[in-house]
């Protein structure tokens, strides 16, 4: 690699991590999005008794999991960075 | 992950449940207050440093780095700010002995151009090695970075060692 594709892949590895961060705060921003939402809509069916529905159940679970692949994302981003390894994709 | 702040995520009322998102938030938030970005890299080995010339100094050892602020294999000599902030900025580097006078210099720079003498001294010729140390404080934006330069007046080339190249988050800027 000459001095120019090292900068690139160094500026690329940086952008990743920081790609990955900013993915990991719309994530945690989703997941409390949803879940607020969930809630909502269980309380307007049923007020005494605001229990999820399996459907709503999945959703939540599902941006708990987008949260959990995203902070993930983050640390394998500044593994790569440490690493000095290609940008995947 | 950076310090967020709570009430983007949840803005609690009196009598309502928190959610776990809100939860989530504040541990996420303790363990960035415990345990804030920080770096101390070092070289493992000394480097030949030619007379008169200001020399980037490469790290290619860790003691930590807990947010990827310092790569082992590309531009090692980099300190990078993944969060932004206030940071403190250290090098102490170790000049081999020498018995001719001149001077020994630490430089840092930032993002690859100018530089700001941090250290400066006359060298020590009683046959003794010499450590010098500099620090300087930032305000880092994301992908700022800085670099340690050395400078010495030997006459001939002098060993130079990186013994602790190191930035610690203080505050958000």
């Amino acid at each position: 690699m000459n001095e120019e594709e090292i900068e690139e892949r160094w500026q690329a590895n940086v952008q990743a991590v920081q790609d990955a961060k900013k993915a990991q705060l719309e994530a945690l921003r989703g997941w409390a999005r949803v879940r607020e939402d969930a809630h909502r809509t269980a309380r307007r069916r049923d007020p005494r008794y605001p229990v999820l529905n399996a459907g709503e159940q999945a959703r939540v679970d599902g941006a708990r999991e987008t949260l959990d692949l995203a902070r993930k994302a983050v640390e394998e981003a500044k593994i790569r960075f440490k690493a000095g390894e290609g940008v995947p994709g | 992950m950076p310090y967020v702040d709570p009430n983007t995520i949840h803005n609690p009322a009196t009598g309502t449940v928190a959610p776990a998102a809100w939860g989530d938030v504040i541990r996420d938030d303790l363990e960035f207050l415990v345990d804030p970005p920080a770096a101390s890299v070092f070289n493992s080995a000394a480097v030949s440093v030619a007379d008169n010339t200001l020399t980037t100094l490469n790290a290619n050892s860790e003691l930590f780095d807990n947010d990827a602020m310092h790569s082992t294999s590309v531009n090692t000599s980099r300190l990078t700010a993944q969060t932004a902030g206030r940071y403190l900025i250290t090098a102490r580097v170790n000049f081999a002995a020498d018995i001719t006078d001149g001077r020994r210099v630490i430089q840092l720079r930032k993002n690859g151009s100018g530089g700001t003498t941090v250290s400066s001294h006359r060298a020590v010729i009683d046959g003794s090695s010499q450590t010098l140390v500099g620090f300087i404080l930032d305000i880092m934006a994301v992908t700022d970075y800085w670099e340690c330069r050395v400078l010495h007046t030997a006459g001939a080339a002098l060993d130079c060692t990186l013994q602790e190249w190191s930035a610690l988050f203080i505050t958000r800027a």
